[in-house]
């Protein structure tokens, strides 16, 4: 800055000293500054961008990590494998299944319960904090806990059941209900962390907005639905996506409750990718799942983009 | 009009108090019953009394001392601690450095490396876990913290929410200190990262429940029983046969006090993580 004044004012023929200077000192402030996110590049580099180029390359091999000589390159196999495999085509459904039930579900109550504890109540933060409790807990932790609320001879779900009148159910020993149990209690650990998030968003809006509607005689369903929801519209786009993005990695409810059972009817895709890759350490085969799942991932965020896109228009 | 609007009111606590049992009832079981033994767990189940505490009784803290003693909660929380905390220090350092480089500093091409940085935010960790397990193995950090802690130190998120605050922050003081004769460092040190601390401690606070709550590639990079991770230690006290419900349920429990303190202590800070985590993009 200050060296830029003195250019302008310093007489013509000293202005190349300045001039060699000001070179000089961006060198040396390039150098700091690479020193600065060089780390970083470093290890995102190592760690996220190579191992992302290895998948596709891993998927064209026959590899055994214990055996790393022995790899070969086996052209489209893998590729050949995956589409006739039953099993991964069954986890791509249960996947797809559990995303487009969960998703709904948790966006809905996280909505619901935001548009609840927005409201100056007694002991409303009590409430607030009661919805996002669930969401404390770890992933291991819930799965154990609602495997055994969940446990079909002297669990708590049927006893409570029961004591309304209804039979005892099967719940994860049983392959159509098994799914549902995991979406049911994935939205209830899930739905208090978007509700914080809607909660900001609510508070974000403007009072002013509601009190002109409400001086025009807006309704409340028409304040709704021409204030808060438009007021929400971008949290809600990126909470969408958040929660599929999510969802489709569905991996430790599964692994901790069921095993994938019965009857892989909770086999998901990112449980198939551990089962192959690392259990039976076949890298290759893995690989190419990992392949299809990261084009799976891609094809959601071109769509979700578009959606985006297209309702900011 | 009061009377309708007193009845409103009435309503909605109702509607509150239903849900909020909805939400907490699996976790006050999971309390309540660590403190009691399996034949007792089991008879409660059918009636209220599964969710009220027992009378106080000798055996009252038996699961936890049972749980501590037969299996390696406590070292194995103590591992937790230790590779978390390694990660934090590291991870709030490298990401922080990274963010005021992109929020301050020019060079040719920093544009672009910050944007491919941005698209690295897509990836999710599942779709790597396989070749950067392959690396991991061949880099010989298999059974080791290393494993756990360097490839997740840099985060392309954490980047990205330290640039948008230094971007935030007056450059005047910068320009000042300049003139001064600090350089980069002196001024990232004195002045950046103690005006930029509620941030800092944002970050610790994901960092820490991200980590904390990491199930599935501490599996994958440790199988020394001594250097399990807590969520690791949790999975094998579930899978011994037969399942003893109380010790289940101690364990459990104790497993979620730490997170249960830090929630409780840094509420501002970790919902504005949470919030923050909705303004990506």
């Amino acid at each position: 800055m200050s060296l830029q004044i003195i250019f302008t004012i310093a007489p013509l023929k000293e202005r190349w000293i300045i001039i060699k200077i000001m070179k000089k000192n961006r060198i040396k402030a390039n150098a700091v500054s690479i020193s600065f996110v060089l780390p970083a590049i470093i290890l995102l580099f190592t760690f996220m961008i190579i191992p992302f180029a290895l998948s596709f390359y891993y998927s064209f091999m026959d590899y055994n990590i214990l055996k790393p000589n022995a790899m070969s390159f086996v052209g489209l196999d893998n590729f050949k494998k995956v589409f006739t495999d039953t099993i991964f085509i069954k986890s791509i459904y249960n996947t797809f299944r559990f995303t487009i039930l969960v998703v709904p579900l948790q966006l809905g109550a996280a909505l619901g319960l935001a548009l609840l504890v927005n409201k100056k109540l007694k002991g409303i933060k009590l409430f607030r904090l009661a919805f996002f409790a669930p969401t404390v807990l770890s992933l291991v932790v819930i799965s154990i806990l609602w495997t055994i609320i969940y446990n079909p001879n002297n669990g708590l779900l049927n006893s409570i059941l029961n004591s309304i009148g209804i039979a005892s159910q099967p719940f994860l020993s049983d392959p159509t209900q098994a799914m549902y149990c995991i979406v049911f209690l994935s939205a209830w650990q899930g739905a208090g962390f978007q509700m914080m998030i809607f909660l900001a968003g609510l508070q974000d809006i403007p009072t002013y907005l509601y009190e002109a509607a409400e001086v025009d005689g807006a309704s409340k369903v028409q304040q709704f639905f021409n204030i808060t929801l438009p007021g929400l519209k971008n949290i809600s786009v990126l909470l969408f996506l958040t929660i599929t993005i999510g969802a489709v990695q569905l991996l430790v409810q599964p692994m901790m409750m069921t095993q994938g059972g019965p009857l892989n009817s909770t086999v998901t895709i990112v449980y198939e990718i551990y089962q192959t890759g690392y259990k039976y350490r076949n890298m290759g085969y893995g690989s190419a799942m990992t392949v299809v799942f990261t084009a799976i991932i891609l094809v959601i965020v071109l769509i979700q983009n578009k959606l985006m896109v297209s309702k900011e228009d | 009009m009061s009377i309708k609007k007193q009845n409103n009111k009435f309503i909605q606590y109702i509607v509150l108090i239903l849900l909020a049992a909805f939400f907490i009832f699996p976790l006050i079981w999971m309390v309540v019953s660590s403190f009691k033994n399996d034949p007792q767990i089991l008879s409660d189940v059918s009636s209220i009394k599964a969710f009220m505490l027992p009378a106080f009784n000798d055996n009252y803290f038996y699961n936890y001392s049972d749980c501590l003693k037969q299996l390696p909660i406590l070292k194995s929380m103590l591992n937790s601690f230790f590779y978390i905390g390694v990660i934090i220090i590291c991870s709030l350092i490298v990401n922080s450095l990274a963010g005021y480089g992109f929020a301050r500093l020019d060079f040719p091409g920093i544009k672009i490396i910050f944007t491919i940085i941005l698209a690295l935010m897509i990836i999710p960790a599942q779709t790597i876990m396989l070749p950067l397990f392959s690396i991991v193995f061949k880099l010989g950090w298999i059974n080791s913290y290393l494993g756990l802690i360097i490839p997740v130190i840099a985060n392309p998120f954490y980047i990205f929410l330290f640039r948008q605050t230094f971007l935030g922050l007056p450059k005047e003081i910068e320009e000042a200190a300049k003139l001064d004769g600090a350089n980069q460092y002196t001024i990232f040190v004195k002045l950046i990262m103690p005006l930029a601390k509620p941030i800092y401690a944002t970050v610790a606070i994901m960092i820490f429940v991200a980590t904390w709550n990491d199930f599935i590639w501490p599996v994958m990079v440790i199988s020394d029983p001594s250097k399990q991770t807590i969520q690791m230690a949790l999975s094998s006290l579930f899978s011994i046969q037969p399942i003893n419900y109380g010790r289940v349920m101690a364990g459990l429990t104790f497993v979620t006090i730490p997170v249960l303190i830090i929630f409780l202590t840094m509420q501002k800070y970790y919902v504005q993580g949470i919030v923050g985590s909705g303004s990506k993009n």
